[in-house]
This record gives structure tokens, C-alpha cells and sequence, in this order.
């Protein structure tokens, strides 16, 4: 395949408006990849391929294109390194949620809620599940992503979008409520 | 609007994607029913508590170098024969090794030095579309912005009449945790004011210099606050006085 050759004026462009977007990159890396080290790497590749493919972007609004190439490098080098299957697939987790919803007292009055002190526990949380909860939740929480954004970031219909998103939070929620009570009991 | 309907529709309306219709009556519901109000709030709470907890700050600089030199190097290389996103892997890797090595000294020096921390976060927002977040010369505008995406509410003025308009506001970071950063003009310059509230951590007063950069930092009604910029110190030290005493509206 020829390459295609960025002139000055789309070198320009790449920066303008890519480069931006790299602390939104790197928050993305160091949550698929789970560690900085390998964030680093993620990133560097996924600029790499930005470049590269740069004539695919369209528009003006480079960052849920640039998402979408940082999660497609994760998910191909996951595949690679089986790296996923410490961790509950998205088959486990969607059962673990309908199994939570079954349960669930109406209205969630039960839900204990997550709070601004348990920072630690959100963090093991998240590490706990898959790759399809983590990058919503973090592109939508952190990264303020409108729903059609993180479709097109995650290359899901919008509806799949919103279901994924709520039941990553409440299985985040639910995590968190156990590791809370586990922590408890470990003191005890 | 039915209450069941609207607690199901809490998650939608605070991620700002319910339509317009439902919004009105959403809202309607909402103004007469206490439950749904905390409901509401409980919820803004926790996604609060998540974005903190998931926030793990702005990109190492090193990274920030290395993706900023391979992407300029490659533009400059793309007449050497090799496709440029070859040369740009090359730049990448090679880069990569030259950054460590060179920076390492300045690093070791830097460590845990705020100041440099502000400086750097003060040069960083002359990327392209970093400087600001929200742009607004409204106070009312950049204020609810930096609350719903902060643990804290920072006070913001605009001081348009004293020569200081506010232009915009962002986060930032400064010892890896979220501070607000208001950004006002000055003549054709631009002034970073980091605020974040005390903690226990040494406090300013203090006052620095970096290759024609200027920072003062001082204490005050339960902040530490930060003014960056390459404007003179005296000009940074007017700013400083108004944010301690604003002046009466009108006045």
C-alpha cells in the first residue's frame, strides 16, 4: 500500500488538532493498559498510527478518533498477549450485573453509594473489569464524552453505548461495596 | 412526568444527553419532588467521587516530548525515502533514549519542586487548544464549569475593569492533584492563576524565576493560590493584591 505523505500544512494540522488530545490519550492508555509503563508504549503507537492514517480523520474533532486508534492498539495487543483473561470478561461482567439487578432492592435503595474518600477502591475496581466497561467509564467520567462520541470512540451503536456505560457503573458501584466490606473484614 | 419515570431518567439528564422535551419535564418533575432532588444529588455525587478517583493527571512530559519531537521530526523528514510513519517510529524509539539520558540530571533535581511543576503547566498550556477549557469572559460561566469538574469550589473574579479581564478557565494539576486554573489577559499576555485549596504541605509565600517566566505563590481564605506569567512581577503582584481584596462591584 503507498504511503500518503503529510505536507507542511497537514503536519500543521496533525498538530493542531491531534496533539491536543494526548492527556485524554494517556488517561485512556493507563487505564486499558493498567500500568504507566505500558500506557507509554500504547500511546507512542497509537500516535505513531494517527500519523499514519491521519487522512482518515474527518472533521475537526480529533479526539474520538484518536480514542478509538488508542483502544483498537490495546485490543489487538491484548488479543496477542492474553493478557485478558486474568480479568472478568464482558460475558462475566454482563452476567454479574443482571444477576445484581435481579437482586436489587427497588429503587437501588440498597446501593450504597460511592464516595469522594474511597479513591483507592475505585481504582482496584476498575482494574477488575473488562476492557469494554473500563474505556467507557473513563472516556464518559473523566473525559466528559457525549454519548455519540463514545460510540464512535468504542465502534458501538449509541444504544449499546448507553447500556454498557450504566451497568459499568453499577458493577463499579457494586465492586466497590465489596471491596469496601472485604477491607472491613480483613481489619477485623 | 410520572416519578418512576424520572428516576429512570436521572443517569441520562446528569450526562446531559436527555432531548430537550424531556429535559422540561424532567426539571418540572424534579422541582416538586425532594426524592428525586437527592436522588440527583447523590448521583452527581458519586460520579464525582469516580472522576477523582480515575483522574490520573496530565501525560508525563517525557511522553509529551517524544510524541511532540517525532511528530515534527517526521514532517521535516518526509523527503528521505522511508514512509514517514517508518521515520516516525525510528524518531519514536530514538527519541525515546536521547530523552531519558539527557533529562535525567534536570529531573533528579526537580523532583517534588512545585515550582517547576507551575512553570511547566504554564508552558504546557501554549499547545494548541490547551490554554483554555472553558473561554469565557463571564465569571458566572467559568465558575459552574471548574465546580462540576472539581471537590472544591474556587472563587473566580474578572477584574476587566483593573486592567486584568478574565479570559477562561481550566484543570490543571499541580503535585498531581486538581487545582483550577484561571486564566486572565494582559495586554497580549496571558496569566495562569492555579488555586487549590491549603493543605497540610508547606505553604507559599514564594516567588521564582524561570528563563523570563515569573511566579509568586501565596495563602489565602483557605487556598494556596499561584500566579504564572511572563508578564513583570509588579503587574503579577497587582493581581495578586486585587484576587486578596477585590474591589466592590462598581467601585
Amino acid at each position: 500500500m503507498p504511503e500518503r505523505l503529510l505536507d507542511p500544512t497537514e503536519a500543521k494540522r496533525f498538530e493542531a488538532l491531534v496533539l491536543p488530545h494526548l492527556d485524554a490519550a494517556w488517561r485512556l492508555a493507563r487505564w486499558l493498559t493498567r500500568n504507566e509503563a505500558d500506557a507509554e508504549d500504547l500511546v507512542q503507537e497509537a500516535y505513531v498510527r494517527a500519523w499514519r492514517f491521519f487522512s482518515s480523520l474527518r472533521g475537526d474533532d480529533a479526539k474520538p478518533w484518536l480514542m478509538r486508534i488508542v483502544r483498537n492498539c490495546w485490543f489487538s495487543r491484548a488479543r496477542t498477549e492474553a493478557a485478558r483473561g486474568k480479568h472478568t470478561s464482558l460475558e462475566e461482567a454482563e452476567t454479574e450485573v443482571e444477576t445484581m439487578l435481579q437482586s436489587d432492592a427497588p429503587d437501588g435503595a440498597e446501593r450504597r453509594l460511592i464516595r469522594l474518600e474511597d479513591t483507592a477502591l475505585v481504582r482496584r475496581a476498575l482494574d477488575g473489569l473488562p476492557d469494554e466497561y473500563r474505556e467507557v467509564l473513563v472516556l464518559r467520567e473523566v473525559e466528559d464524552m457525549a454519548y455519540r462520541d463514545l460510540a464512535e470512540a468504542t465502534g458501538v451503536p449509541i444504544g449499546t453505548v448507553m447500556s454498557r456505560l450504566s451497568r459499568a457503573r453499577k458493577l463499579l458501584g457494586e465492586r466497590v461495596k465489596r471491596l469496601s466490606v472485604e477491607a472491613v473484614d480483613a481489619a477485623r | 412526568m410520572q416519578h418512576a419515570e424520572a428516576l429512570s431518567l436521572i443517569e441520562t439528564y446528569a450526562d446531559g444527553e436527555l432531548d430537550a422535551a424531556r429535559t422540561r419535564a424532567f426539571e418540572a418533575h424534579l422541582e416538586t419532588c425532594t426524592a428525586c432532588q437527592q436522588a440527583l444529588d447523590a448521583w452527581t455525587a458519586e460520579r464525582k467521587a469516580v472522576r477523582t478517583a480515575l483522574d490520573v493527571g496530565p501525560a508525563p512530559q517525557t511522553l509529551r516530548d517524544q510524541v511532540r519531537a517525532a511528530t515534527a521530526g517526521a514532517a521535516m523528514r518526509r523527503r528521505s525515502g522511508l514512509p514517514a510513519w517508518a521515520m516516525q517510529a525510528a524518531a519514536l524509539a530514538g527519541v525515546a533514549i536521547l530523552s531519558s539520558g539527557a533529562t535525567f540530571g534536570l529531573m533528579q533535581t526537580a523532583r517534588d519542586d512545585r515550582t517547576q511543576t507551575l512553570f511547566d503547566a504554564h508552558m504546557r498550556a501554549e499547545d494548541p487548544g490547551r490554554a483554555i477549557e472553558v473561554a469565557s469572559t463571564d465569571k458566572h460561566t467559568v465558575k459552574p464549569w471548574l465546580d462540576a469538574r472539581l471537590d472544591f469550589a474556587p472563587p473566580v473574579s474578572d477584574f476587566a475593569a483593573q486592567g486584568f479581564p478574565l479570559i477562561g478557565g481550566r484543570l490543571d494539576y499541580v503535585d498531581g492533584r486538581r487545582a483550577a486554573v484561571m486564566v486572565y489577559a494582559r495586554r497580549k499576555h496571558m496569566i495562569d492563576v492555579f488555586v487549590r485549596p491549603s493543605g497540610d504541605a508547606a505553604p507559599p509565600p514564594l516567588k521564582a524565576d524561570r528563563r523570563g517566566f515569573h511566579l509568586i505563590g501565596w495563602r489565602h481564605g483557605g487556598f494556596d493560590w499561584w500566579a504564572v506569567s511572563d508578564v513583570d512581577p509588579a503587574e503579577l503582584e497587582s493581581l495578586h493584591k486585587l484576587l486578596e481584596s477585590p474591589p466592590a462591584p462598581g467601585a
